[in-house]
């Protein structure tokens, strides 16, 4: 199982992947799950559509899709209780494929075909194509796992978004610039030890490119900071050399290195800096060292490269369906998969906590115009930190809280490496587990 | 009258009919019936090019992509309405249509399908670097150009239109003196140029309505979706889906695309539910039906039958 994780997340063996991936996913990837209501005869059906990325480059993104689901069977079996009438709840589960096209399709077919009454989109994209759809036909949307400033970027500006103040989708993640905020509060406790130069290297790619803006991404930050860039540029997506890079850095002795990228490229480029004797004090790449399994592929060589974290089971917070913390949440899912936790547990959990309180908090969760002002009022504590729409600049995208940490070879437990916080930022409640090292430190 | 019924024309004049007032009248899923007509449309431009000339394209994706951003570009900085900014979008095809022959036209086979895979590729990247178009972020269609009340049909009649009119526009062009030497063309290449058949002109005129009709097809899709970025439109997943209508349904012929098109929707529908099956079934098929049926599905009725539901046979007298 480990196994098949590398092999998604590195598209060099994605053949391989592919082949498990069925035999793995079998053929259930889209379905509809439903929960009659007790008194079935007199109950109305609630319908509710959900998009994930459940194959393609972006599967690693829909990985908790069918254990969310199975936690959503404890909540609605029975049907759902809402304004004193029970309600039998019809969940349509549509697969994106990691594509924009068929994100656009399935969401808007969700709409005119399926007639639903929410859909939630733990897939972004399902927002980004589907958002412009989702106000001509009136469904709300809620979504998650998409930088906040990039997806009002994609749709437009924050008029547009968010419909001149009337929105119908709504967004919870944080942003790009909370990304170089925290990286560059992490760096600083060390940074007197380092000489400021400071490598970068991108892949080209949607939402690297937002983070490789020079007036709004990292390089902003970094100047802001007085960090030295020693720049690598943007790489195409099915670059495997990083001969090249690995040089520019060595040479400009770039000692902090950063960027954004997948974990396939960080674990080409961190053969080739071994071979061409680049060795950097600190290595934070965001994308890459997101997903455990990300780490696992650099093998014995992941101890110390940090990133931000979006989610761990370290999270001090609970979720407002289950009561279970992020601890307990992780822990169920380890023992239920047999894997590492994943970052997109908790937002996939987070993302239906929304939901389902939208509809209660709704009254008549039949009336659209009224789930989308529940989910306008919304203001809740969920697993992966406050959700709170009330009080935005921008109508329908709120921030959730954002620390950083370094991943540490493990030492005790089954998995290989361990994520731990070292920086908390301004989100207070985090604690941080241990001071940032250096690479040189840690080896 | 009689004439008329003796042409051939009554059958597929009424198909066409029939068909296009069940579309109309019928309780049907509207954008499903959208998306249908608009990729029976693409694929019947295609063929023209591929099934007739010979020209195998790996690239009309590039027009799908143009089209959509031409639509976009149009309605947002100068507020002409949808509707017309799809002539718009024509126009820019034809235009860029003509520039990639001149780069294309003196490649032959597999070079000519790779050329124009190349230069969609490019226009992908380069829409995708272009900060004017939204680059990789894409662009949405300004809200106050559409009126919510009618959209969903609005863009369900341009589909139905650009159908009927690709198709008609196809058949009748296959009667005419252009489609003999189309499909002098088709049967042998050499042998058109030999009686003095202009190929390379012929291959041109069917290039740009090919790249016109995707570039239609596109627009009317993507102001369906009212959001359009560079992955998306330019997706070679369009190329593809065309490629594999027209060749299971059956190369040159105005039939082959329409079976082909109920095929591909019809095992999409079928396993809208059940994920990679979809897949697996589609690759079965285009593995499949070359294998057995050479010709495509219709090629093969054809040739058992000798049926024609678009008559465009010529035979001596």
């Amino acid at each position: 199982m480990t196994e098949t994780k590398h092999a998604a997340i590195a598209p060099a063996t994605s053949r391989r992947s592919i082949l498990k991936g069925f035999a793995a996913a079998g053929i259930a990837t889209a379905f509809t799950l439903r929960f009659p209501a007790v008194h079935g005869q007199e109950a109305s059906t609630l319908k509710i559509g959900w998009v994930a990325a459940l194959s393609g480059p972006g599967a690693l993104f829909g990985e908790a899709t069918d254990f969310v689901k199975a936690q959503l069977e404890a909540r609605f079996g029975g049907g759902i209780e809402i304004g004193g009438k029970t309600y039998s709840v019809e969940v349509l589960v549509r697969d994106s494929q990691s594509s924009v096209n068929v994100a656009a399709q399935v969401t808007t077919e969700l709409m005119t075909r399926d007639k639903v009454d929410l859909i939630v989109a733990s897939e972004a994209l399902a927002s980004v194509a589907g958002g412009q759809m989702a106000v001509i036909n009136r469904t709300p949307i809620i979504s998650t796992l998409f930088p906040s400033d990039a997806m009002i970027g994609v749709r437009g500006g924050p008029e547009a978004y968010s419909n001149n103040g009337t929105p119908w989708t709504f967004h919870f993640l944080f942003d790009t610039a909370d990304v170089g905020a925290a990286y560059m509060g992490m760096w600083e406790p060390v940074r007197s030890r380092l000489n400021d130069t400071v490598g970068t290297f991108y892949v080209d790619q949607p939402a690297a490119q937002g983070f490789a803006h020079p007036e709004f991404g990292l390089p902003a930050f970094l100047n802001q900071a007085g960090y030295t860039s020693v720049e690598g540029g943007m790489f195409k997506v099915e670059t495997d050399d990083f001969s090249n890079q690995v040089a520019t850095f060595r040479d400009g002795d770039a000692q902090i290195l950063t960027g954004f990228m997948f974990a396939n490229h960080f674990a080409s480029f961190w053969r080739g800096a071994a071979q061409g004797n680049y060795k950097p004090e600190i290595v934070t790449i965001a994308g890459a060292f997101l997903f455990p399994g990300g780490i696992d592929a650099l093998g014995d060589r992941g101890d110390g490269v940090s990133t931000e974290i979006w989610w761990s089971p370290k999270t001090p917070f609970a979720s407002s369906l289950t009561g279970q913390t992020a601890g307990a949440l992780a822990a169920e899912w380890e023992t239920t998969t047999g894997t590492q936790w994943t970052p997109v547990l908790g937002y996939t959990h987070a993302i239906w906590e929304v939901a389902i309180q939208a509809l209660v908090a709704s009254g008549d969760p039949k009336d659209r115009e009224a789930v989308r002002s529940a989910l306008a009022a919304t203001k809740l504590e969920t697993i992966v930190g406050p959700v709170d729409f009330t009080d935005t600049p921008v109508p329908g995208i709120t921030k959730t809280p954002l620390v950083a940490g370094q991943w540490r070879k493990a030492k005790s437990g089954p998995y290989n490496y361990d994520l731990v916080v070292t920086y908390n930022g301004t989100s207070a409640p985090f604690v941080v587990d241990d001071e940032f090292k250096l690479l040189s430190d840690l080896s | 009258m009689s004439t008329f019924l003796r042409s051939g024309l009554a059958l597929p004049a009424l198909g066409l009919a029939v068909v296009a007032a069940a579309l109309i009248l019928l309780p049907i899923d509207r954008r499903l019936a959208m998306e249908v007509l608009l990729v029976l449309a693409m694929a019947q431009g295609w063929n023209l090019l591929c099934g007739y000339t010979g020209l195998l394209s790996f690239g009309h994706h590039a027009f799908v992509g143009l089209g959509a951003y031409v639509l976009f570009m149009t309605v947002n900085t100068t507020g002409l309405s949808p509707a017309w900014s799809i002539l718009a979008a024509a126009l820019v095809a034809l235009v860029v249509g003509l520039g990639m022959w001149a780069l294309l036209r003196k490649l032959r086979g597999p070079y000519f399908s790779i050329g124009i895979w190349v230069l969609a590729d490019s226009l992908r990247l380069l829409f995708a670097q272009w900060e004017w178009v939204g680059s990789s972020r894409g662009i949405v269609l300004n809200p106050m150009s559409i009126d919510a009340s009618t959209f969903a049909d609005t863009v369900f009649y341009l589909a139905l239109g650009l159908a009927l009119v690709t198709v008609l526009g196809v058949f009748a062009l296959l009667r005419s003196r252009t489609g003999l030497a189309l499909m002098a063309i088709r049967d042998n290449e050499a042998g058109a140029a030999s009686v003095g058949i202009a190929v390379a002109r012929n291959q041109l005129a069917a290039f740009l309505i090919s790249a016109v009709v995707c570039a239609a097809a596109g627009a009317i899709y993507y102001l369906s979706v009212l959001y359009v970025d560079p992955s998306g439109a330019f997706d070679i997943d369009w190329q593809i889906r065309v490629l594999f209508i027209v060749i299971v349904g059956g190369l040159g012929s105005i039939e082959g695309p329409i079976i082909g098109i109920v095929i591909y929707f019809g095992l999409r529908e079928l396993f809208r539910d059940a994920g990679d099956l979809f897949l697996i079934f589609q690759g079965l098929t285009a593995f499949l039906v070359p294998l057995i049926m050479p010709g495509g599905i219709w090629g093969l009725i054809q040739s058992r039958t000798g049926w024609q539901l678009f008559p465009t046979r010529r035979i001596a007298q």
